[in-house]
């Protein structure tokens, strides 16, 4: 129930606040200047506002168990943030940085607590004073001279309302009506804005409420009054009765509840109080008081409504100063009023008081009341002590995780402040023998420039022997590819002639297709057969490209087959072959020469497919220019053939020369490997010719049969 | 010798335009007043560094001739780059980009890069198309545009090296597959250690079976 009424009052605060000063202004009737505006807003709407609060009471009057959780996790999430308050002022002595980074909205929050409440205190002093004992002024001079404002707002609230709840637990003890505690405990947790009204209306019941001082009758009386002042609220809180029901038969086992909540609850208290204790003293705090009100708004911040902090006020402070004065004293001087303030301290800040400091003292407290009386305040205290629980729990939780946080900012800042970029970590955190020296450094640096310089050789030396890379320089391959496509490129077009043709056509035209492939196929063979004979070579290319009838002058490919025979023939010439070059060039010589016609040759195939296709050259059949090109293409490789002999007889005779057979022997297997490359590069440009020649076959009896 | 990218280009236009001599001034830096007729496609090669890599630039330099046409058009295919070029001095060479460019946008891949070139600058006196009209077709039709003289190598190298760019930014940008040969871009040998372990042999027996 507590929990509701927290949430209630906690949802009502601001609203609670302004009616409560109105409120407390009327009864005093006391102007200020400072609280007009104020006075005037409550004034204005004062009882829409005690309405309202009303149906949020009845709303909360309704709710059970279930709604019990949810109100817990709102007055959790309210708790938390009035423990930041407190931690940011713990953390701006402590670590000023970090807690204002964190939880940079906490002080503003703090800050706007501490203005209002210091109005309203001010205020509500002024009404306690009025209406209540001179004991009370003395609390209001204690709390006004406190060096803590906040700290000792936020206890007052929290204790207020468990004086509250308390009294109306005997309230409802008293009177034995199921429904009257519950109404009782909600209007009281509600908000002491309804105490006040309550008090404002009924003399007695305030009476009864502030003036607890001590006197078991007291209740009795405040029970009668009660009624009268919660006449509104009765109505409302019929909702509850259920849950009032459980309270009333269940307190044994709350007890029993409330013992191990109360063990648990002390315990964390202990650990918050001695953190707390640490903070304070480093704060200049010594007094164990201040560290348990500090410690006791965090957690029994049930009811944050600001009126609450303002009527519990004298009461805390009372009740906290008189209990511990008398209990450092002497306990046995305990008079009932201590007793009894005892009491109504009891849930949570005597608690952690009593737990850091002295069991007895509650104990004995404890005893003195009436055991129904203790009945009914464990049932409320047992719920403060589960939201304290929770509360201390989500605390712990939370401030743990603030910490780390906290310490992992802390640290980063730290390392990055003095090590950007965190080198020196990382270097720090890196194996320290890896580092190398200086003239490691050089020396590997220089392996690697010489690795690379000799690669570079190498990959050059590789290139001026590499048949490939030549035959590219030389645009063979370009040659090649340019007639790769134009090959493909019949091809699709004899493909889609063909099928596109007429039975007849198709029959006249077949025979001279088969023809051609014949002649193309039969090249191979002869091919094979072939000898290394001398030829005629540039003769026999003039006439058989003349037989192609293209007009196409085979300049090039004589004029580099020249060339080389040349070359060939001036290596020969020399007695001292050695003095013209050696092996090595005499390898490069002979690749470089049978890229050189390799490539001419496929060009001049190239070229040839491309005359083919664009001439309509009747005077020579396709099968006789197929022929021509088989010829052309034998020539060709024969010529590769004998080149390459050649160049290996040249490599030989060096070798023989400087004795070196095992350096040349390598080198004239290479150039015959190229030869036999060349080979292959010429016998496929020949063979690309197929689809060009059957091409051009079909187009030109296409175009005879127009 | 060894290169990062190969981009293949090919020069179009109108018979005697220009072509062949914008592709000798660019690869031999000559020029020769009297060219023979270009017979199907003849290539030439030349490296450039863009970016602080060699590039070889392959050139297909087509025959202008319309009989060559059905020809050429199937060694479009595979380009990266195109010369377009016109004569300034005969305006029906510009008259016929229009077809040129559907030739070649028919025929080839839609990411190939078309420089538009207007040759022969040098004879200014003898200008049929103004700048600004050659300058509004490439806008038209989304080309670069530059006017050159093979004569005088002005905007040779521009106009290669340019195109040539644009190449390289289309392969930064992720819009040509460099490992699609029909893109018309080769990545260079030069890394492959094939090379340093055979200077000769192997490799060219593959070449010659990859060109059945």
């Amino acid at each position: 129930m507590s929990d509701d009424e927290a949430f209630a009052s906690a949802e009502e605060g601001e609203e609670e606040a302004k009616g409560s000063k109105e409120k407390s202004t009327v009864v005093e009737e006391q102007s200020k200047s400072g609280q007009a505006a104020p006075a005037e807003k409550g004034g204005a709407k004062p009882k829409g506002k005690q309405q309202q609060r009303k149906k949020k009471g009845k709303a909360q009057g309704k709710a059970t168990a279930e709604e019990k959780g949810k109100a817990s996790q709102k007055t959790s999430r309210e708790k938390s943030s009035v423990k930041a308050d407190t931690s940011t002022v713990q953390a701006k002595e402590f670590q000023p940085t970090p807690a204002a980074s964190v939880e940079s909205q906490a002080p503003v929050s703090q800050s706007s607590e501490l203005v209002q409440p210091s109005t309203k205190d001010s205020i509500k002093a002024d009404s306690v004073s009025d209406k209540q004992d001179s004991k009370h002024e003395d609390v209001k001079d204690i709390s006004t001279t406190e060096g803590l404002p906040d700290t000792k707002y936020e206890t007052p609230r929290g204790q207020k309302q468990e004086v509250l709840t308390d009294q109306d637990a005997d309230k409802s003890v008293e009177s034995k009506s199921e429904t009257q505690p519950d109404k009782d405990s909600e209007i009281s947790a509600k908000s002491a804005g309804d105490v006040r009204q309550s008090l404002s209306k009924n003399t007695t019941g305030e009476d009864a409420r502030l003036g607890n001082s001590g006197e078991q009758s007291i209740p009795r009386d405040a029970d009668g009054a009660s009624p009268n002042s919660g006449e509104e609220k009765l109505a409302e809180d019929g909702a509850k009765d259920e849950g009032s029901w459980n309270w009333g038969w269940g307190s044994s086992i709350l007890n029993a509840a409330t013992n191990s909540l109360e063990t648990f609850s002390s315990q964390v208290g202990e650990g918050l109080t001695t953190i707390i204790d640490s903070v304070e003293s480093s704060l200049g705090v010594p007094s164990p008081e201040d560290v348990a009100k500090a410690d006791s708004p965090t957690e029994l911040d049930t009811v944050p409504g600001e009126e609450d902090t303002v009527t519990a006020q004298p009461h805390e402070k009372e009740a906290s100063e008189e209990a511990l004065a008398a209990k450092r004293a002497a306990e046995t001087q305990k008079g009932e009023e201590d007793k009894e303030a005892e009491q109504t301290a009891t849930p949570a800040a005597q608690e952690e008081e009593d737990a850091a400091k002295a069991e007895g003292s509650w104990l004995s407290g404890w005893g003195m009341s009436s055991i129904s009386n203790m009945g009914k305040s464990l049932v409320n205290k047992s719920q403060n002590l589960m939201n304290t629980g929770f509360e201390k729990a989500e605390n712990l939780a939370a401030g743990g995780l603030d910490i780390l946080e906290t310490i992992g900012k802390k640290t980063y800042t730290t390392l990055t402040e003095h090590d950007p970029g965190l080198r020196r970590a990382r270097e720090f955190l890196h194996l320290r023998d890896e580092k190398p020296s200086l003239s490691s450094m050089l020396r590997e640096a220089q392996e690697q420039a010489d690795v690379q310089a000799k690669r570079d050789e190498e990959s050059e030396e590789a290139l001026k022997v590499n048949f490939t890379a030549l035959f590219e320089d030389n645009q063979g391959l370009a040659h090649l590819e340019a007639l790769e496509m134009l090959s493909n490129r019949s091809e699709r077009k004899v493909q889609s002639l063909l099928s596109a043709m007429e039975e007849d056509m198709l029959e006249n035209i077949r025979p001279q297709l088969v023809e051609i492939k014949d002649t193309f196929q039969q090249a191979f063979e002869k091919e094979e057969a072939g000898e290394e004979s001398e030829h005629d070579f540039s003769k026999l290319v003039t006439e058989n490209l003349s037989e192609l009838h293209l007009g196409t002058a085979p300049d090039k490919l004589n004029k580099v087959q020249e060339n080389v025979r040349q070359w060939i023939a001036d290596f020969y010439s020399h007695e001292d072959h050695s003095e013209i070059s050696d092996a090595k060039e005499v390898q490069q010589r002979a690749i470089q020469s049978l890229a050189d016609v390799t490539s001419k040759a496929v060009e001049q195939f190239h070229k040839a497919g491309e005359l083919v296709l664009m001439q309509k050259d009747e005077e020579k059949s396709y099968t006789h220019r197929a022929q021509s090109l088989a010829k052309l293409s034998s020539v060709l490789v024969t010529e590769v053939d004998i080149l390459a002999s050649k160049f290996s007889q040249c490599l030989n005779k060096i070798g023989e020369e400087k004795k070196t057979t095992e350096e040349v022997n390598p080198m004239v297997t290479s150039v015959y490997l190229e030869a036999s490359n060349a080979s292959g590069y010429i016998q496929d440009a020949f063979q690309l010719l197929l689809p060009v020649l059957q091409h051009a076959a079909i187009q030109s009896a296409l175009a005879l049969s127009l | 010798m060894s290169y990062a990218y190969l981009f293949k280009y090919i020069i179009i236009g109108d018979t005697g335009v220009g072509k062949s001599c914008l592709l000798l001034q660019f690869t031999d830096k000559r020029f020769q007043p009297v060219h023979d007729l270009t017979i199907g496609v003849e290539f030439g090669a030349r490296m450039i560094t863009i970016d602080g890599k060699q590039i070889k630039l392959q050139i297909w330099d087509t025959a202008g001739q319309e009989s060559f046409r059905s020809i050429t058009r199937s060694y479009y295919r595979g380009a990266a780059g195109a010369l377009l070029v016109y004569d300034i001095t005969r305006r029906d060479t510009f008259n016929h980009l229009t077809t040129w460019l559907e030739d070649a946008r028919q025929h080839s891949n839609s990411n190939m890069v078309i420089m538009l070139i207007g040759n022969k600058s040098d004879l200014e006196a003898r200008r049929e198309v103004k700048k600004e009209e050659g300058e509004a077709f490439a806008r038209e039709h989304g080309l670069i545009f530059m006017e050159t003289s093979a004569k005088t190598a002005a905007n040779v190298e521009e106009a290669f090296i340019n195109t040539a760019k644009e190449i390289y930014q289309k392969i930064q940008d992720g819009v040509f597959d460099i490992n699609n040969e029909a893109n018309g871009i080769k990545i260079g040998p030069q890394h492959s250690p094939a090379n340093q372990n055979m200077p000769s042999g192997g490799g060219g027996g593959n070449q010659g079976g990859n060109c059945c």
